[in-house]
């Protein structure tokens, strides 16, 4: 019975807590999905794992993701947070970047910052950008400080000095006397968040993580505490991230800010990226549109496109490598409306789940995209959440036809198709606009939709767009939860050492290097990561002095005897990425930070082989009318999907139901089933 | 029947008689600004120079044959694409259209015809679909240099053309996409940094290239006819929202002048004065800018396209609701100048100052006449004045890459009060969306090591709603160099409304506080600066709405802990009293009593008139809300134009 075959993976959503359980040897699946339990989240956990039937005592290794730290922030529900920062720059946090959202708005407010300026204190202390100390930490003003804070019932403070990842004394400093003054205040302090050069992203991350810090470590050591002792677990809890690995839970209770962005992220890497790659796509736009919003990530060459910049709200950015993810307003509950010019607009106006669609019958009676896809005849009002959900269609053709159709003379069918286009339309060009803004030609991708709307749109916007492939995987709403158990521990090291080239002392160069890969094999050890299992890249950040933005490129293996290669791996970089370089030594290059990427492969379960059989004409349903583009209303084939069976092929038009969500395959397009479940369609031109 | 469904029901009416069908039309418009800020955005990840890249100094237009805007993008600087459509029209007079080919792209950045100054050099891409000329593709970038005798070409002593930097007639840099490196040469012969400039200028190319690549894409899916329908579509969806708000709103006359500090080269240093009257009949809309002073001395006024791109931005930000400017709107705008004047300069006066100039004022002055159009039925678009743009050069030797460096430092200051709301703090002036490059990253370029990045307490206009606090920089000078400044809002602060007062002026003193200060102002050449110095550069407050005695007490008393404002301004310009405890725990309270017995004793001596910090605007007092909107009243009007992920 001490078997350990299995591998669990949960996602705690702002309504459901999804878990999936893998059996690595006999690829057996077991889910649960039971309602969150704030604020102890845990709880709904254990519930899940009760639902699913899953043991601790026969698994190897839990994996956790979460919404909860970017709810906290979107919500305002962190802990009374303080920023102590150096004399002078009061305002750094609060002025940001000095950014506009737009030209002509001046109405526009942008959200209110985390830490009213009252709260940001200031400390006498500087550090120039070389290091050197050029006015001595003031103690006493620490003190002063942290009396303040405690007068002003300060849950958790943020140290963030200018310069200091130059010269970390002073805020390592400041933590002691910090906690010697207020031993249950949780202080984070910039040089273990972010030691990297750009005050207002170095501040606005570690401010971040101080918001969070108490709320999310008490979380994860209950769980920690709950799994072992509730539910008999012994191994190890990793955490997703947002750069779309994992960590060990002991690294994400110092540093909760990996966290942030994590649940959209493992879907996209570790579920849609994958069920592409099985599916034979290296290249994927992970597409998923859930009630409020669709998010949009990049898969190239099997890796996501990462950002150094990802923003939870307007003006406040989570600065720590994360990958890409777009926003984009256009959920089921998007809101068509027809403006004063006459046009027809669907959006950012969002009636979310409350009151929602028209159709939810409760009270919203504004024409939502999900009302439009009931008229269209796609989704089926029937068999919403599998029936589960009682939806009025009736509703959605009123709406649709007093909310937009009768202002244009349209019947409710007419309104619908008119407002899916305008909706596809900004979908479109935003995907677009996020490929060929990286230099890529959306052409070389396939889309993997998933959440309960993606499926919906995927083949029109292939088509579109111009793309050929969509790939359906089977559980979309395990999307997250899934992917968990498919990324691997994932952990960034980085020393600034803005030096020019000229003047690089090597040996000091290779200490340094030296010490981050020592830090990296120490915390992937610490994790219970084999040393066969760990993959150490070295990387160097590098730029011309004069530039703004820096180049991440390897290191050759080995001793750092020059710049030569890395060199050479920079010009690359520039020339790929902009199309030229400065002729050769006309500018210095400059060594910004060393950078080393840990990776500890853990266990990956494969998804389970659908073991479906029987013929394709018994998953049939009753034929329906459905809308579709350049065709209307045709008459069209209805699948059940949990029945189809593995290697069938159908032709669109035809729709494929499942209970959490609604596959269409217009006409033209040609579907088959691969030996995953995952429906693989080809759309023409 | 409401309005509201009155009005949707004649722009449905008048949508229908579209010659394309709705969907292609909504799929070409959106695809028109898309394509624009992809252009922009892929300038933004491939320029060299900081300032075209994260200060966004560039801009993407698509303009039709005969020069209408049809579209820019969303990130893009007024102070480019307000004066696209002229520079098109007078490029097509060198160069007619028989004369372009497909691969053909023309450099042009004479301010004369295109606006602006000589650093913005707009390159014009003729698009071709199937041999036919449909559209122009036009990509402006600020070059950091264009020669003359200054680095960066900024010169506030120059007096002519000749002072300042090389003019760029239009001519054919690219043929067959291929640039013609002998005018090249001539070219970076004459500027500093051509080698990086290469860089910036594929850039530049790549964009235009791309909007080209765009717009032939629709060609090919839709047809050439149906795209140039969508473009005169779009001119008629925009005004005819135009004109439902003009019907609105009543007609009438309205005047206002704004000043610059300074003729800095002038005889006699005279502030020179920027005047419009907007007569508003119907929908005709005149902006009558001839009464404005003559053309000055030094560099400060702007050529006829400047004045456009100002006179446009302030109108948009009347009605942000049209994004994006097209040729619905500016052929509906009569804009009157006089050559000569100070907004309509000409040949050869010197105009690489007419940003923080002329530019700034003609906005400045736009926006309180619209204002004053808009006050009784649309009150959440009163407006009082705003930070302006500054440049500052600091430029010197550098020990550390042993080469000579020049430092530009954008202004960050309060931006206006709204109606229902207080100004946003320390942002970027208007004409740009840029973003401010971080201090960590210039301390590493330059020889400086900043000491402050902070807002200056108390320099806001005043107000029942205040404006935003500025920005004030300072700054270790770490070796020897020169300072520059070409600024203005010292003496003539923006502008506050309705008994707000005026917002605090920019200051650049040097060695403040010390027996060697010298306030420097906002006007100065060459400044010698040493190691050891210090400078105190700070920028001008947005300007408040209403007399400050209206403000909520409550309101008062939380910027007072937020260190906002100091307890002698909330005194002095609020008359709140608030007595403090233990200022550790933010004990801070409310003098109830005496608070209503010092507004009663301040309301018989009103605040001074003037046009100078935290006075009384004699004009601007006129200026007055139809009535006080709620920010619920106000929240559905609020219109965002933002690319996907923003």
């Amino acid at each position: 019975m001490d078997e350990k075959e299995w591998i669990v993976g949960t996602d705690v959503g702002g309504t459901f807590t999804d878990i999936i359980g893998i059996n690595t040897k006999t690829g057996e699946q077991k889910l649960g999905k039971v309602s969150t339990t704030p604020p102890t989240y845990y709880e709904g956990i254990i519930n899940g794992l009760k639902k699913a039937a899953l043991s601790g005592e026969t698994t190897r290794s839990f994996r956790h993701g979460a919404t909860v730290s970017t709810n906290a922030v979107e919500e305002r529900k962190g802990v009374k947070t303080a920023l102590i920062t150096t004399h002078g720059f009061r305002d750094v946090l609060g002025g940001g970047r000095a950014e506009r959202i737009s030209a002509f708005e001046l109405d526009w407010d942008p959200p209110e910052i985390i830490i009213p300026r009252r709260n940001v204190l200031t400390v006498r202390e500087r550090v120039s950008p070389w290091g050197e100390v050029v006015i001595p930490l003031n103690k006493d003003d620490v003190r002063v400080a942290a009396r303040k804070c405690r007068k002003r019932g300060i849950e958790s403070i943020a140290v963030v000095y200018m310069d200091s990842f130059m010269h970390p004394e002073h805020e390592i400093r400041t933590r002691e006397i910090l906690q010697e003054e207020l031993p249950d205040v949780d202080v984070t302090i910039s040089w273990d968040v972010r030691p990297e050069m750009l005050e207002f992203e170095r501040t606005t991350t570690t401010v971040l993580n101080a918001y969070v810090a108490p709320i999310m470590k008490n979380y994860m050591a209950g769980l920690k505490d709950l799994l072992k002792d509730t539910w008999r677990f012994e191994g190890p809890v990793l955490i997703t991230t947002g750069s779309g690995g994992l960590v060990g839970i002991e690294e994400a209770i110092k540093l909760p800010a990996v966290t942030f962005h994590s649940s959209p992220v493992s879907g996209a890497v570790g579920f849609a990226g994958y069920c592409g790659s099985l599916a034979g796509f290296e290249n994927v736009i992970a597409f998923e549109t859930g009630g409020t919003t669709n998010n949009v990530s990049m898969i190239y060459k099997g890796s996501p496109a990462m950002t150094r910049e990802w923003k939870i709200l307007w003006n406040v950015p989570c600065c720590l490598p994360s990958v890409d993810t777009i926003y984009m307003g256009a959920g089921g509950g998007s809101i068509g409306w027809v403006d004063k010019g006459g046009i027809l607009n669907v959006g950012p106006q969002s009636q979310g789940a409350v009151p929602g669609p028209a159709c939810y019958g409760a009270g919203g009676e504004e024409a939502t995209n999900t009302d439009t896809q009931i008229v269209l005849g796609r989704i089926n009002p029937d068999y919403f959440l599998g029936g589960e959900m009682e939806v009025y269609p009736e509703l959605s053709f009123k709406a649709l036809k007093e909310k937009i159709g009768d202002k244009y003379g349209w019947s409710a069918e007419e309104a619908a198709w008119n407002m899916y286009m305008v909706a596809m339309t900004n979908l479109m060009l935003g995907i677009r606009l996020q490929t060929v803004s990286r230099g890529w030609d959306p052409r070389d991708f396939a889309i993997v939709p998933y959440g309960g709307g993606g499926a919906l749109y995927a083949c029109d916007i292939a088509r579109e767009v111009g793309l050929t492939y969509v790939v359906v995987p089977p559980l979309p709403g395990y999307a997250s939860a899934f992917g968990a158990l498919r990324v691997d521990v994932r952990h960034e090291f980085v020393k600034p050492i803005f030096t020019l080239e000229s003047a690089l002392d090597y040996d000091k160069i290779n200490k340094e290097m030296d010490t981050l890969v020592e830090r990296a094999i120490d915390t992937l050890r610490k994790e219970g990561i084999a040393d066969k299992d760990m993959v150490i890249q070295r990387l160097a950040d590098v730029k011309y002095w004069s530039q703004s933005t820096h180049f991440t490129v390897d290191v050759p293996e080995g001793r750092i005897k020059d710049m030569k290669k890395i060199t050479e791996n920079f010009l690359a970089a520039m020339k790929s990425k902009y199309g030229y370089t400065l002729p050769p030594g006309y500018v210095e290059t400059e060594l910004v930070n060393l950078r080393v990427i840990a990776r500890g492969l853990v266990p990956k379960p494969e998804m389970s082989e659908a073991k479906t059989g029987g013929k394709l004409k018994d998953a049939m349903k009753p034929r329906r009318k459905v809308w579709f583009k350049d065709a209307g209303f045709v008459e069209s084939d209805i699948y059940e999907r949990g029945l189809i069976p593995v290697g069938a092929t159908f032709d669109g038009p035809a729709i494929v139901e499942q209970p959490d969500t609604t596959t269409v395959i217009p006409p033209r397009s040609h579907c088959k089933v691969d030996k995953y479940g995952n429906l693989i369609i080809s759309v023409e031109r | 029947m409401s309005k509201d469904k009155v009005e949707i029901k004649e722009g449905v009416k008048e949508i229908k008689e579209l010659k394309l069908d709705l969907i292609t039309f909504e799929v070409l418009r959106n695809a028109f600004v898309s394509a624009c800020y992809e252009g922009s955005t892929s300038i933004e990840q491939m320029a060299y120079h900081p300032v075209v890249g994260m200060g966004r100094d560039r801009s993407n237009g698509i303009l039709t044959v005969d020069g209408g805007l049809v579209a820019h993008g969303h990130t893009d600087a007024a102070a480019h694409y307000g004066s696209f459509e002229d520079s098109l029209i007078n490029l097509l007079k060198h160069i007619p259209m028989e004369k372009m080919e497909p691969g053909d792209a023309f450099m042009f950045s004479d301010p004369y015809e295109v606006g602006s100054h000589v650093n913005d050099t707009h390159l014009f891409k003729p698009i071709f679909s199937k041999d036919e000329l449909v559209a122009f593709a036009c990509t402006v970038v600020h070059w950091p240099d264009m020669g003359g005798p200054l680095p960066g070409t900024f010169n506030p002593e120059a007096t002519t053309c000749y002072a300042e930097g090389l003019r760029i007639p239009p001519i054919r840099l690219f043929h067959n996409n291929e640039l013609n490196e002998e005018l090249f040469t001539f070219w970076a012969y004459n500027i500093r940094g051509a080698v990086e400039r290469r860089g910036d200028l594929a850039a530049q190319f790549g964009a235009a290239s791309l909007l080209e690549q765009r717009v032939q894409d629709l060609c090919a899916k839709y047809g050439n006819d149906t795209v140039k329908l969508a473009f005169e579509e779009q001119f008629n969806y925009t005004e005819r929202l135009l004109y439902r708000e003009l019907d609105e709103i009543e007609d009438g006359e309205w005047e206002f002048d704004d000043y610059g500090d300074q003729d800095v080269m002038g005889p006699d240093k005279r502030p020179i004065r920027v005047h419009c009257k907007l007569t508003k009949k119907g929908r005709d809309l005149t902006f009558d800018w001839t009464q404005t002073d003559p053309s000055p001395v030094s560099s400060w006024g702007g050529p006829r396209g400047t004045c456009l791109s100002a006179n446009y931005l302030g109108f948009m930000i009347g009605f942000p609701h049209l994004f994006p400017l097209n040729r619905g709107i500016t052929r509906n705008l009569n804009i009157v100048t006089k050559p000569g004047t100070a907004v309509h300069v000409v040949f050869p006066s010197a105009t690489t100052g007419y940003c923080s100039g002329a530019f700034d004022k003609v906005e400045s002055v736009t926006i309180a006449l619209m204002s004053s159009m808009l006050a009784k039925t649309r009150p959440w678009r009163v407006y009082p004045g705003s930070v302006s743009l500054t440049n500052l050069c600091i430029g010197g030797y550098n020990p550390r890459t042993k080469k000579d460096f020049v430092q530009y430092t954008f202004s960050v200051g309060g931006e206006n009060a709204r109606t229902f709301k207080d100004g946003k703090d320390l942002i970027f002036m208007r004409f740009a969306n840029a973003k401010t490059i971080p201090q960590e990253l210039e301390e590493r370029w330059f020889p400086i090591l900043y000491t402050r990045y902070e807002a200056v307490p108390d320099w806001c206009g005043h107000g029942k709603f205040r404006g935003g606090f500025p920005l004030v920089r300072e700054i270790d000078v770490l070796s020897d160099g020169t300072l520059t400044i070409h600024g203005d809002r010292e003496v003539y602060t923006p502008y506050g409304i309705d008994g707000g007062t005026n917002g605090g002026g920019g200051q650049l003193i040097i060695n403040k506080g010390t027996d060697k200060e010298n306030n420097v102002g906002m006007y100065a050449t060459g400044i010698k600066i040493k190691k050891g110095d210090h400078i105190w550069f700070s920028q001008s407050g947005g300007g408040g709405v209403g007399s400050p005695l209206e403000r909520e007490p409550e309101l008062v008393l939380k910027d007072v802990m937020d260190g906002w404002l100091s307890l002698e301004a909330a005194r002095k310009f609020y008359g709140v009293v608030i007595n403090v405890g233990d200022e550790e725990a933010l004990e801070y309270e409310i003098d109830q009593e005496a608070t209503k017995k010092l507004r009663k004793e301040m309301e018989k001596t009103p605040l001074p008139e003037g046009r100078s910090a935290h006075q009384v605007h004699p004009l601007g007092k006129k200026i007055r809300p139809g009535w006080w909107p709620t920010y619920e009243e106000v929240q559905p009007h609020i219109t965002v134009s933002r690319p996907p992920g923003w």
